[in-house]
């Protein structure tokens, strides 16, 4: 569940606050509000009210906010033509800003240079964009055309494959030589955009895919700054607002989530940037670990302390995050589910990983758990379960952040960017573990266990596996995975 | 056209939704999974009952999740079956 129960509106004015919150949480089930948002006045304020937000939150960059709110403009003013417009706005994001991370443009510079071409780096991007673009169209045509019918029965096995022989090319030839930059370059493109370009596969396929040369424009949609899709066009057509009354209902809760992210953002700066982790001297996770292979003896209960503090900070920032991309989306006039929905309140692990995670956990669950669910151990349903978790949570999980990381083979070397992954494997490992013994073994409470056991205990046991597991949440090796082993029994009293 | 067997599907994640705390009342082009109603252990128990109580094969690498997030979609994946 993603949605938020939200008890309806009172009526009348009142000076209680929580009257005031409640009318807030219900304005978009409120007929007169309703009507309000589709008046051009309505639409005027929503958007600059909703500008407002984009522009002064600080995490999202200003070029991004830049082509966010053009979308938003283009969309309002011509809302039967959204997805050719957003089809149009996310090619020409894909082009300019084609890659995931900061090291891989510095590399390509470098890259570019030694082409010897004296044209800036932009008309390389477009350049091989727009290469790559042809590469994406040519899939896409062969998920209807099957030409080539292994393709399209395994898309996804077939990008991963091409990604894996790149990698290994870009690891065994020489730098210097020009079949390494090729290699080097269309890995970046393909890894950048893997699950993206995964999605759009997908939903070709779909009663509701987009023309051909539209599905292009989602390779990297306009909202897509962060590694993971929030699905593909035919899940954003499911959700459109097909009235002009649906298209205020999604533009209110739009404006609604915005400014909950807002304030979850103001919350992680000053309750934890600014007060426990500055003015209280609190450290930070990594910082304590690495302080504690240093030597610093902490008592265990501040160890705990630390650890608390990260998860929380981390589950808030996370959601004002995911929550302004969300709102974006819906602005732009497509209801989606949220993509953090009360996840403390969760009462079993995998209850928690839906709710805190939903996209990412949407993803591994469309390319890993159910193609394997579909086709392994079909007579022995506890080992299915357990298989199909083990490969979303296990294998997709680090295969997705490895994916992503694979062009930094050839900057940092290939065994430094394999270690630095050994942290997330433990990570994984202890979440896979968790999830198939949530599924098959553990007892859903009820509300006949009794409060204790149906409201508290439950839901602390969900929330300590997790903070557990932030030990390991790592992908960039800061600090090497056995000081993070050290740190974790050390929760524990066992000094190392 | 209705498959006759689409009530007992209807029944089943009425069911699911109880479960999860939620009202047994969804309509029949109401998205399930994609929209979070349900998740994925309710998915499997869908995709379970498709395959052990109607014979569906989900193997196949067409076939798409999609094609079971609304009852009207089951309906047709039902029919389809059948003839």
């Amino acid at each position: 569940m993603t949605s938020v129960d939200i008890p309806s509106a009172p009526t009348g004015i009142s000076l209680n606050p929580l009257n005031w919150r409640r009318a807030w949480l219900g304005m978009d089930r409120s007929e007169a509000v309703q009507l309000w948002a589709q008046t051009a006045q309505g639409q005027i304020i929503l958007h600059l009210a909703f500008a407002a937000i984009l522009f002064t939150n600080p995490l999202i960059r200003t070029n991004q906010a830049a082509l966010l709110g053009i979308a938003l403009v283009l969309c309002a003013l011509f809302p039967a033509r959204r997805m050719m417009l957003l089809s149009v706005l996310g090619t020409a994001y894909f082009l300019l800003k084609p890659f995931k991370q900061e090291p891989f443009y510095h590399h390509f510079s470098e890259i570019w240079a030694g082409i010897g071409a004296n044209l800036p780096g932009t008309v390389g991007f477009v350049g091989f964009g727009l290469v790559f673009l042809v590469f994406a169209f040519v899939m896409v045509i062969n998920q209807t055309s099957r030409k080539v019918e292994m393709i399209a029965r395994y898309p996804i096995r077939f990008l991963l494959a091409l990604s894996a022989l790149l990698a290994v090319a870009t690891v065994l030839l020489p730098q210097s030589h020009a079949a390494f930059s090729a290699s080097w370059i269309f890995l970046s493109y393909l890894t950048g955009s893997f699950f993206f370009l995964g999605y759009v596969l997908l939903d070709s396929r779909s009663k509701s895919a987009l023309p051909r040369h539209q599905q292009l424009g989602f390779v990297r949609p306009v909202w897509g700054y962060g590694h993971v899709p929030l699905k593909g066009p035919a899940f954003l057509r499911k959700f459109e607002a097909k009235t002009a009354t649906d298209l205020a209902v999604t533009r209110l809760k739009a404006i609604k989530l915005a400014v909950w992210a807002v304030i979850l953002f103001w919350v992680w700066e000053i309750a934890f940037n600014r007060v426990l982790f500055g003015a209280l001297h609190l450290p930070q996770l990594d910082t304590a670990i690495a302080a504690g292979a240093a030597g610093a003896a902490e008592a265990p209960a501040m160890r705990w302390l630390i650890l608390a503090a990260d998860f929380l900070a981390q589950i808030i920032i996370f959601g004002a995050t995911i929550h302004i991309f969300v709102a974006v989306i819906r602005m732009l006039g497509f209801n989606i589910p949220r993509g953090m929905a009360r996840p403390l309140s969760s009462r079993t692990m995998s209850e928690f990983w839906a709710r805190y995670l939903f996209y990412f956990k949407e993803i591994l669950a469309d390319f890993f758990f159910y193609p394997t669910f579909q086709r392994y151990f079909k007579n022995h349903p506890k080992l299915r379960l357990a298989f199909a978790t083990f490969m979303a949570a296990f294998v997709g999980n680090v295969l997705f952040d490895l994916i992503a990381g694979s062009p930094s083979f050839a900057i940092t070397g290939f065994w430094p960017t394999i270690e630095a992954f050994y942290s997330y494997v433990i990570y994984a490992g202890a979440l896979t573990a968790g999830l198939i013994w949530s599924q098959i073994a553990q007892k859903k409470p009820t509300a006949q266990d009794g409060w204790l056991r149906y409201e508290v205990i439950p839901r602390v046991q969900v929330l300590v596996f997790y903070a557990l597991l932030q030990v390991f949440d790592d992908t960039t090796g800061s600090v090497p995975v056995g000081e993070r082993i050290d740190f974790f029994f050390s929760l524990f009293g066992a000094a190392p | 056209m209705i498959s006759p067997h689409i009530d007992t599907v209807r029944e089943t994640i009425a069911g699911m939704l109880v479960a999860r705390g939620q009202e047994a009342h969804f309509g029949e082009d109401e998205s399930l999974f994609d929209s979070g109603r349900l998740d994925s252990i309710a998915a499997v128990d869908v995709l379970m009952t498709l395959e052990s109580q109607f014979g569906i094969d989900l193997s196949d690498p067409d076939f798409d999740i999609s094609r079971i997030d609304t009852l009207q979609e089951i309906d047709r994946l039902l029919m389809a079956h059948a003839s």
